[in-house]
């Protein structure tokens, strides 16, 4: 437990003192600033631009940074053989893939917070009115971090940061629309709906974890229906950081 | 007690490029490193000495032929409880500064907080590095990340310690550093494994040396028994010819032979001296002098090169 805290510290440290994870926050920041701007150029309602952009740009961002951190962690260290320092320690290499996990959330908990902080604001001075589906929105954009993080550690623990980022991706699009792509496919014909319908239940439904159409709407969402985001976000996160655990067992670091 | 270092069959073969060709990075090999011993693990580069390191730390799966480390499997987890590493050329988290990369050994190491802060003070003091403590590493030059790297494998008092190539690219000050360490650390019942392609190192600090030439140990023992092997003497005759000598000895016995004024000298190995002596007074002859000829270890080390046919990397 202790040597989780400290890796999981130290990752965070690394992270934050990163260029790159600074810049992109700074953007974050700047982007989301900017919609204030925006919105005071804007006749349409002002309530729903709050709403719809200050998400998309928050969820855009942290969704690239989720993946962008994951990915290229485990080759980053195997690479940079900093690895090396830690793994000679007595400690397994499942501990050191879950410490690196939780680190990653770690700082992306901190960025979603400080944006969120930043929305909050925004909402109050516009005066939006307020509403359950706005935080359950960004409670299921942390339930996508999640899974999106633990998909980046699983696929960069057999694969080098591109392939990874492209298999990342393309499950995260497939899984947004795995029930429009059901839809399309079953009007096909049956076979394709039969395939349609195995990658429904076997692949992660992102957008069970979506909530921004509601917010935008004004629509509200139900305790069950976080739940299940939650519980699906969880449930796959574990099951692919298992898989990055047993992958990694074996691996040669050169 | 058990040996701190175990290596039964010990082999590798590592897969590379999209077919899996195969590079056969060690040969099976045996060796052991005792408690209280510095081992050093020599040859040339691409000899396989990293390859070994690797594989007892648990960074490379060996191919065939098991690790262990004080009798533990070096797959698990605990064969690490009191070990510290330096891997070659080690590229440590550079936004962390030496305190806070220390602060996370102590912790991997399992040191509690009191400990840690005791122990990070010590060793930071030990490599002299207190006062660029708060840097980060990244403004570190080459000198420096190295000292907090060795202080990080000193964290803990661990009993054993491996160092790969722990000299290379250091200064003169940086490398009597690591001399003294690895000398204090011997006084201190630790056992130091260390590998190098640097002659005067092995011969200043090892107790024993295995030999690594293409994946296989070519020679492994204590350094004095390495270079008795070639040990050989120089006898001086007075008043002598180079036949009278000649007629008491073996052809075989005596190599550069040469006479001066009077004097003849030549050469006679280790091994042969006694009988070449007792044949020499025995015949009457006076002997005036035999000086033993040490042949360096890097001798040694160039002449197991040429044998097998190796390109070798020498400083
Ligand atoms: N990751 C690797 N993949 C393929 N071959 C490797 C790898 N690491 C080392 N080798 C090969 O194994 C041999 C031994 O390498 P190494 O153990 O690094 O030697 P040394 O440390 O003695 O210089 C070399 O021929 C090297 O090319
Ligand atoms: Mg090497």
């Amino acid at each position: 437990m202790k040597q989780l805290g400290v890796l999981a510290l130290a990752g965070f440290r690394e992270a934050i003192r990163n260029r790159v994870t600074v810049v992109v926050a700074v953007f974050a920041l700047v982007l989301i600033a900017l919609t204030t701007v925006v919105m005071n150029l804007t006749v349409f309602s002002l309530d729903r631009v709050v709403t719809d952009f200050g998400l998309g740009v928050m969820s855009l961002l942290m969704i690239s940074l989720a993946i962008f951190m994951s990915v290229g962690m485990l080759n980053r260290e195997l690479e940079r053989r900093t690895v090396f320092l830690i793994v000679s320690r007595p400690l397994s290499r499942s501990k050191f893939i879950v410490a690196r996990y939780v680190g990653i959330m770690v700082t992306l908990t901190m960025l979603l917070a400080a944006m969120s902080a930043v929305y909050a604001t925004q909402i109050w001075f516009f005066d939006v009115p307020l509403h359950n589906s706005m935080p359950a929105a960004i409670g299921g954009l942390w339930c996508q971090l999640l899974l999106l993080s633990a998909m980046g550690v699983f696929f960069s623990s057999m694969s080098g940061p591109i392939t990874a980022a492209i298999c990342v991706v393309g499950l995260y699009l497939v899984g947004q629309w795995t029930a429009d792509l059901h839809v399309i496919a079953v009007k096909l014909g049956p076979v394709t709906g039969a395939i349609a319908r195995a990658g429904y239940y076997v692949l992660p439904n992102f957008a069970r974890m979506d909530f921004k159409p509601q917010a935008a709407a004004g629509m509200s969402v139900t305790l069950g229906e976080f739940v299940d985001g939650l519980g699906t976000s969880v449930g796959w996160s574990l099951l692919f950081i298992v898989g990055a655990t047993l992958l990694f067992q074996r691996r040669d670091f050169k | 007690m058990h040996p701190a270092v175990e290596c039964e069959g010990l082999s590798k073969t590592y897969r590379v490029g999209f077919l899996g060709r195969k590079v056969k990075a060690l040969l099976p090999i045996d060796f052991q490193v005792n408690p209280g011993e510095v081992f050093g693990l020599i040859g040339p580069n691409g000899a396989g000495k990293s390859t070994t390191i690797k594989v007892l730390l648990n960074l490379v799966m060996p191919t065939t032929g098991k690790a262990r480390l004080f009798g533990k499997d070096v797959h698990d987890p605990r064969s690490r409880e009191s070990l510290g590493y330096v891997p070659e050329a080690p590229v440590p988290y550079e936004h962390l500064s030496g305190l806070e990369y220390l602060q996370l050994q102590a912790g991997l190491a399992g040191l509690t907080a009191a400990d840690a802060k005791g122990e990070v003070t010590r060793v930071l003091d030990r490599v002299d590095m207190t006062r660029h403590a708060k840097l980060r590493i990244r403004q570190y030059s080459k000198g420096m990340t190295q000292r907090v790297m060795l202080a990080g494998a000193l964290i803990g008092k661990p009993k054993l310690v491996i160092l790969d190539e722990p000299t290379s690219g250091l200064d003169p000050l940086g490398r009597r550093l690591v001399r003294d360490l690895i000398l204090e650390l011997r006084r201190d019942g630790a056992a130091v494994l260390f590998c190098t392609h640097i002659m005067s190192d092995v011969e200043m600090l090892c107790d024993r040396v295995a030999l690594l030439i293409g994946g296989s140990i070519h020679k492994c023992g204590p350094i004095s028994e390495l270079v008795a092997d070639t040990r050989t003497h120089e006898v001086v005759v007075d008043h002598a010819t180079k036949e009278q000598v000649l007629a008491l000895l073996k052809p075989d016995d005596v190599a550069r032979l040469e006479v001066v004024a009077q004097r003849v000298l030549f050469h006679v190995a280790d091994t042969r001296l006694q009988d070449v002596l007792k044949a020499l007074l025995n015949g009457g002859l006076t002997v005036t002098r035999i000086q033993s000829e040490r042949i360096p270890l890097e001798e040694t080390f160039m002449a197991a090169l040429r044998t097998s046919n190796q390109p070798g990397g020498l400083e």
